[in-house]
């Protein structure tokens, strides 16, 4: 009886192990640093009501996030962008079905350093400005200075939504500063006269000056009414209806708790 | 001489690199090398007395891969292929008094361009336009990343190159429903420049009907363009494959026609690949896929009556790879083949790296 009893610990110390119990975390989200801080916010919040869950949530960008989400080491995809026709073929060739969950709206908000004396700016110039073509703030009738370009790189959902709302397939001049995240552009920014980039308006601070668009600022009513020109939708993508400890979180975004942390964020709430 | 060459072309790419990254906001540069171990025996099931067994150590595969972003319409690549394996052997010969008395083989390096091709987007919505040497859009010769240590069947078979000079269009059908490649090529693939005026036409399609499922059908024919003397095509292959992707199992089945219309002959061949993780959270088994394909053809066509000949043949492979480290594979195979005619059996052990970087 004694042996039975302990045989049948250990084959389930044994099976445990096998089939999980020791995996690291229930719940990972990698992707877009845009959505990153919402991300890691709420799950912080949710941990804190759910002790049993461990939550993981890894940047890298929107292209890193839905190609993880296709490879099944991430449970949930963040984006700041939709996905393409061939991002979704395959996703689904691989058997994974991604389905979006817009948790946010963000405006991508162009910024300049305190220094530069301008307010307002129209979608042409920033194109020859981010191009190449304009390459001194004289250039537009303003006090000579040198432009510091400052750019998200190619992964980036930011990115490619600004490449869609301004440069509409021209390439950023070579001679841009290429970051990896929306932070990093906001310090460089705020820390170099003569810098201009673009941001998700979650990083707005106030050393670094906004400027209208088409006679606009990036607020929440203009976002969520889309009267700001670079408004965009922010995803959770999952594999199919979320599941589980994945709908619990989805819910909890979602919910009220999770829209006041949209807001807190510097993001608009979708309800 | 053949080997100065291949240095004076390599370091030309190498400098490339170098000052189209210095000039290029997007340029990347990166590669794979294979390391592999063989062990081979060979035998007749009619001739007790044939039997063969060799053992080698060889870099099958060496890719240098340079890829650089002008714009979002232009981009283009370069991939170099740089091998020592038993295909890139090298002749010594001896002669006296003019005459040839002796030929041995030595070991020797080879590298030709794999890829050089220029993609513009922009022009079709949601598709490249892609010039120069390219893959081959057929059943899954383009698809196939050596899971298991062999070609893709219509490559292993010799009924089409992995790649060719020529244009294609390569597009996505809109909401991620499937693709489309249709190109034109110049039909003796990338190892040797075609002159005639025949050309080769390819088009493929694949539907993904739901997540899991993919079908793709490929067409192939060679096309004889006016003023050329010969009108007769002979080079026609069809492909059907059906994919699937159901966690921890993926594979395909795929089913190949290829016809002579000259001659009349019809083969055909026939793959299963299953490839499956394992599903356990263990240090190692994580990390680990089993493999398997099962593979047999006929494809001889190219003369009259011999459809079924000495080349017809079977074979199974199994094993299993390991990621060892971010940018290492360890690859294990086993590959069981017999030539039905002739009664030869070869059976194959092999051990490989994948060093990616």
């Amino acid at each position: 009886m004694f042996k039975l009893k302990r045989l049948a610990v250990i084959s389930t110390a044994v099976m445990l192990t096998i089939f999980g119990y020791g995996k690291a975390f229930s719940l990972t989200m990698t992707g877009s640093t845009t959505v990153f801080p919402l991300a890691q916010y709420c799950a912080e919040v949710f941990s804190d009501q759910n002790p049993k869950m461990k939550v993981a949530v890894r940047g890298g960008g929107s292209s890193v996030g839905i190609a993880a989400l296709s490879d099944r080491t991430t449970d949930i995809g963040m984006s700041s962008r939709p996905m393409s026709a061939k991002e979704i073929k395959t996703a689904k060739m691989k058997g994974v079905n991604p389905t979006e969950n817009i948790v946010a709206w963000d405006g991508i908000a162009v910024i300049v350093n305190q220094s530069t004396e301008m307010d307002k700016i129209t979608i042409s110039q920033l194109k020859d400005i981010f191009s190449g073509k304009i390459t001194n703030w004289g250039e537009l009738g303003l006090k000579r200075q040198k432009i510091v370009v400052v750019s998200r790189d190619t992964s980036s959902g930011t990115f490619e939504a600004f490449n869609v709302f301004v440069m509409k397939g021209e390439k950023v001049a070579s001679t841009a500063l290429m970051q990896a995240s929306n932070e990093a552009i906001a310090s460089i920014v705020s820390s170099t006269p003569g810098a201009i980039g673009y941001i998700g308006m979650g990083y707005i601070r106030e050393s670094i000056k906004v400027l209208s668009i088409n006679g606009q600022m990036p607020t929440k009513a203009t976002v969520k009414n889309k009267t700001y020109p670079f408004s965009r939708p922010l995803y959770m993508y999952t594999n199919g209806a979320p599941k589980g400890d994945v709908a619990s979180f989805i819910n909890f975004v979602l919910g009220s708790q999770g829209q006041k942390i949209v807001e807190e964020e510097g993001f608009v709430a979708v309800k | 001489m053949k080997k100065k060459v291949m240095l004076v072309i390599l370091a030309a790419v190498l400098s490339l690199a170098g000052t189209v990254r210095s000039q290029a906001a997007e340029t990347s540069f990166y590669g794979y090398t294979w390391l592999r171990y063989s062990a081979i025996d060979t035998w007749k099931y009619n001739d007790g007395s044939f039997w063969t067994s060799t053992n080698s150590f060889e870099i099958p595969r060496c890719y240098i891969r340079l890829k650089t972003k002008f714009s979002d319409m232009i981009s283009g690549q370069v991939t170099l292929d740089i091998n020592n394996s038993s295909a890139a052997q090298s002749y010594v010969t001896t002669t006296t008094a003019g005459t040839v008395t002796a030929q041995t083989t030595v070991a020797d390096w080879r590298m030709y361009v794999k890829y050089a091709y220029a993609d513009f987007a922009g022009l079709i919505p949601d598709a490249v336009i892609r010039v120069g040497m390219q893959k081959v859009y057929f059943g899954t010769i383009d698809l196939w990343e050596y899971p298991v240590i062999q070609k893709e069947i219509v490559d292993l078979a010799g009924l089409l190159s992995s790649a060719d000079q020529g244009i294609a269009i390569d597009g996505n059908i809109p909401g991620g429903w499937g693709d489309y490649q249709v190109a034109l090529y110049n039909g003796s693939g990338y190892a040797k420049m075609e002159t005639n005026p025949k050309k080769a036409g390819c088009v493929s399609a694949t539907i993904v009907p739901f997540p899991g499922i993919w079908l793709r059908g490929s067409y192939y024919g060679d096309i004889t363009t006016t003023g050329a003397t010969d009108t007769q095509v002979d080079k026609l292959r069809s492909s059907a494959v059906l994919g699937f992707n159901f966690f921890p199992v993926n594979g395909h089945l795929e089913y190949i026609i290829p016809f002579n219309p000259k001659t009349g002959e019809q083969g055909s061949a026939a793959e299963l690949f299953l490839q499956s993780k394992i599903p356990f959270d263990i240090a190692v088994l994580k990390n680990m896929d089993l493999v398997f394909r099962a593979d047999y053809y006929k494809v001889n066509v190219d003369k009259k009556g011999t459809s079924a000949n000495a080349s017809d043949a079977g074979w199974i492979i199994a094993g299993f790879n390991y990621k060892a480290a971010e940018g290492l594979n360890l690859q294990f195979n086993a590959e069981n083949k017999v030539f039905e005619k002739t009664g030869l059996h070869t059976m194959t052990y092999t051990a490989q790296t994948v060093l990616s970087w």
